[in-house]
């Protein structure tokens, strides 16, 4: 039996409450209904739908509710505004492939969507009174379900864990964000500072997942408009920092994951204050209590000097010859290749660790010295791979100065070439100001790995003189016929009788 | 054939199928037996040595070389032979399916050749050939059986020893072959097995005990337990000074409670033998407590507690007084001498008699070891 019939092109009325012909002569209400066996087809759908296209205009009607029907089994209605058929074609074709039904309707009673046998629409054959909150008219079937509850968009979005990519994106959307255990902060601020990249930072207060925590967890986000690939890198591989891509305003996926959902197709599901941290782990942070967003610059660490007093001018006598001294300044940050390290004895201990995960290219390149208060490295590249010590930049041929400083007056590298000119074989290295310069000998600098790399004394093992290994117990085998041995020895016995 | 080529067939038999495996590993089988009546066969027969010879000579003096050096191996010497072939009667009358009611006159017939063979075997002539009967026992001693029980919803099979044939448990599902029991058995629970199934037949398990010890005299010192005896028989092969560094070894690897206690033991019971004898125990005592005293970190006065013990620290401390002894056991290092003199220290708490039964058996003994 038929619940459902094709409406005809010269059909005037229906019997399907709420129906009428669209531009195109389509039968169609007001609303679409889909309805999923279960809440995975409807995760499918949304993932589908979202790619396909923007979810924006039917996010503010969009409604999905758990469904139960009298034989008290479960299913996914999800309800949405239909201003045309041209919408309501594509989320049915969508829904089709996703395993859902579609239906349409404007309050309660909702009939099965065209399709190709027919084409105009269907309408119901009699209007049956089914107790429910819904009832569903299909050609095969009618069924009246009971609202159960209602589950919003935002938490479907929230509860669907990232997936590892499947291929590597050619390119991360930025900006990026970096989430950091409070004990690291510090030193991170500190780091993307010294390479001067650009960035701000917040404060996330995360209640307490217990009642015996001690006190609220907290995490530092920092936000930076770009970021190198092989800062990208390296701090994907530090514990305690997690970095994240931006897909849409609010959500922050992370680096090597994508939300089954496509979040660009939703950007205005959360208010754009609010950050939404989906880790890969499956972990979701909705960070809404953000202290204010600070620059990374600002909370850079500040040196202290002393104060100088004025200084006291005289008119009227001439001036005679004078002399100034060369002076190291901050000067604006501007992005540049440090091309000397020189490490303190106190961070001696952290480097002797580091140097167990430099890359081979940096043992080839970088050079050594040893002075009394610490290391002295220079390199062509590769030397900001080492995140301790102070950077240098290399003035003229043979002249270093601090990354970040400058000299003031800023007389051109020829002259100071010139001025060096006795240190020729020398490399002079320029710490501060309080400080005279530093020369070393360019024989003292030698390859990193001849310089670190103590000795290797392979053991000789004697294959001829090590013990062989222990031979498989002897299994006692029975014969096949229990008086074959006995038959065979009368025979020599018998013969010596 | 003559009664020599078939001798030369079963020879080689009893060299690749039994003796072999028995040595390097495998599925040891049982070859055809020989018959008692052929030990004389044994020492009448000259025979070539054969390439089977000389590789079951090779892995005896790889063995061998583990416990003291030798120069050469006696294989094959008639005594040797005839203990191979003991083994063989011992493995054979291990098979379960022998137990038959059918099998009863086979059985008989091998146990009492088995006995014969026990009762020809010579004592070892020379301490190569006692290390090798030694080292044949061991690898007897090693034998494992594999045992598989195999139960159907008609029947439950004992492959004992045996493969499996390959009908018993085909079409598992259909024939509803319920489970496999796979165990491996050591000799010991072979041989214990055994003894439960023929409970008639007097001596069985003596039969082994008196094999064992008829084939290596070694056997009790080189494997030594405290209740051990050692008779003046067991004593002289402390003579060698080669074989007794391997026992002195072995008594080391116990522990020291129970090495102090057996050599308190053997040396109160070799008071009444004769002075060669004697002198030898002595001897051997002693330089096995020194070894001990040196390997120990520091001597406790609770290790000295039983009467055999102090009897030991007795006359280790002791042995320094007479001069014939300590010229014997040379200088000590200073660290080694403290722990003599802590044992002379605690030398107050042990009994008198114990301290003058020590002092008079060196002074009535002289050292040995040539």
């Amino acid at each position: 039996m038929h619940h459902v019939e094709p409406i005809s092109p010269y059909q005037t009325r229906f019997l399907t409450p709420g129906l009428q012909f669209d531009i195109r002569g389509i039968a169609i209400g007001q609303k679409g209904l889909i309805i999923f066996p279960t809440i995975d087809r409807g995760a499918c759908f949304f993932s589908a739908w979202s790619t396909d296209g923007s979810l924006q205009e039917s996010l503010a009607s969009l409604e999905i509710r758990r469904l139960r029907s009298l034989q008290r089994t479960y299913e996914i209605g999800v309800f949405f505004a239909v201003e045309s058929s041209y919408r309501m074609d594509r989320v049915a074709g969508i829904a089709r492939l996703a395993g859902g039904q579609s239906f349409t309707g404007t309050d309660r009673i909702f009939v099965q969507y065209r399709d190709n046998r027919s084409p105009l629409g269907y309408d119901i054959v009699e209007n049956v009174d089914l107790a429910g909150d819904l009832v569903v008219f299909h050609e095969s079937y009618r069924q009246a379900y009971f609202f159960d509850k209602t589950i919003s968009f935002s938490e479907l979005v929230l509860k669907l864990r990232p997936r590892p990519h499947k291929t590597r994106p050619a390119q991360h959307n930025f900006p990026l964000l970096i989430s950091v255990e409070p004990g690291l902060f510090p030193a991170l601020v500190s780091y993307l500072s010294r390479s001067a990249i650009k960035g701000r930072a917040a404060l996330l207060d995360m209640p307490s997942h217990s009642a015996f925590e001690a006190r609220a967890r907290r995490l530092f986000l920092i936000e930076v408009d770009g970021l190198p690939p092989r800062f990208i890198e390296l701090l994907r591989s530090v514990p305690g920092v997690n970095l994240f891509e931006s897909p849409a305003p609010w959500a922050r996926v992370e680096i090597g994951f994508e939300h089954p959902i496509a979040l660009h197709a939703c950007p205005n599901l959360f208010p754009s204050h609010t950050r939404v941290l989906f880790h890969g782990k499956g972990q979701v942070i909705v960070a809404n209590a953000l202290s204010s967003w600070s620059s990374l610059d600002s909370l850079f660490g500040f040196e202290w000097q002393e104060a100088t007093p004025p200084i006291a001018h005289s008119s009227g006598t001439p001036l005679p010859p004078f002399h100034i001294p060369l002076q190291l300044v901050t000067k604006a940050p501007r992005r540049s290749h440090p091309s000397a390290l020189f490490i303190p004895r106190n961070e001696l201990l952290t480097f002797y660790n580091l140097l167990y995960f430099l890359p081979s290219s940096a043992f080839a390149s970088i050079r050594i010295a040893s002075a009394p208060n610490g290391f002295y490295l220079i390199a062509a590249a590769e030397i900001e791979a080492i995140p301790v010590g102070r950077f240098f930049n290399r003035l003229g041929s043979h002249l270093y100065i601090p990354l970040g400083m400058e000299i003031a007056p800023p007389v051109n590298s020829t002259f100071l070439s010139t001025l060096l000119s006795q240190f020729q074989d020398m490399h002079v290295f320029w710490e501060s100001n309080e400080h005279p310069p530093v020369a070393i000998p360019d024989k003292a600098f030698f390859p990193l790995s001849q310089s670190i790399v103590l000795h290797l004394a392979p053991e000789i093992i004697d294959t001829l003189s090590s013990a062989p290994p222990p031979p498989p117990p002897p299994y006692l085998a029975h014969p096949p016929s229990p008086t074959a041995p006995l038959r065979n020895a009368l025979a020599v016995s018998l013969k010596k009788k | 054939m003559s009664s020599t080529g078939d001798f030369q067939r079963v020879y080689s038999q009893l060299v690749e199928l039994f003796l072999m495996p028995l040595l390097q590993g495998g599925e040891v089988k049982i070859p055809p037996l020989l018959a008692p009546s052929c030990f004389e066969l044994l020492e009448a027969f000259a025979k070539p040595i054969t390439e089977a010879d000389l590789r079951v000579a090779r892995l005896l003096h790889i063995q061998a070389l583990n416990l003291l050096p030798l120069k050469s191996i006696p294989w094959p010497s008639p005594s040797l032979i005839a203990c191979a072939a003991t083994l063989s009667h011992l493995a054979y009358l291990l098979d379960p399916l022998l137990s038959k009611p059918w099998y009863q006159r086979a059985f008989a017939r091998a146990y009492g050749w088995a006995y014969e063979w026990v009762d020809h075997l010579p004592p070892p002539e020379s301490v190569g050939e006692a290390v090798v009967r030694h080292l044949l026992l061991q690898s007897f001693r090693a034998l494992r059986r594999r045992d598989i029980t195999i139960n159907t919803w008609i029947a439950t099979y004992h492959f004992w020893g045996r493969p499996v044939p390959w009908n018993v448990t085909a079409l598992p599902k259909l024939r509803r072959v319920r489970f496999t029991l796979n165990e491996e058995r050591s000799l010991a629970e072979i041989i214990r097995l055994k003894s439960q199934e023929v409970k008639n037949i007097p001596g069985f398990t003596s039969l082994y005990e008196q094999a064992f010890a008829r084939i290596s005299p070694l056997d009790t010192l080189l494997n030594p337990t405290p209740a051990l005896e050692l008779d003046e028989n067991k004593a002289q092969w402390l003579s060698d000074r080669f074989l007794r560094m391997a026992i002195c070894n072995a008594f080391l690897q116990l522990d020291t409670s129970s090495l102090l206690e057996l050599l308190g033991k053997i040396t109160i019971n070799a008071t009444s033998y004769p002075h060669p004898h004697r002198a030898l125990v002595v001897s051997f005592s002693l330089e096995v407590l020194l070894l001990w005293l040196l390997a120990t970190s520091h001597p406790q006065e609770t290790s000295f507690r039983s009467q055999e013990a102090s009897f030991c620290a007795a006359l280790l401390c002791k042995a320094w007084d007479h001069e014939k002894w300590k010229q014997r056991l040379g200088p000590l290092s200073p660290k080694d001498w403290d722990k003599v003199l802590h044992l002379k220290r605690m030398s107050g708490s042990w009994p008198t008699s114990t301290i003058e039964q020590a002092n008079f058996l060196l002074e009535h003994t002289s050292p040995s070891f040539c």
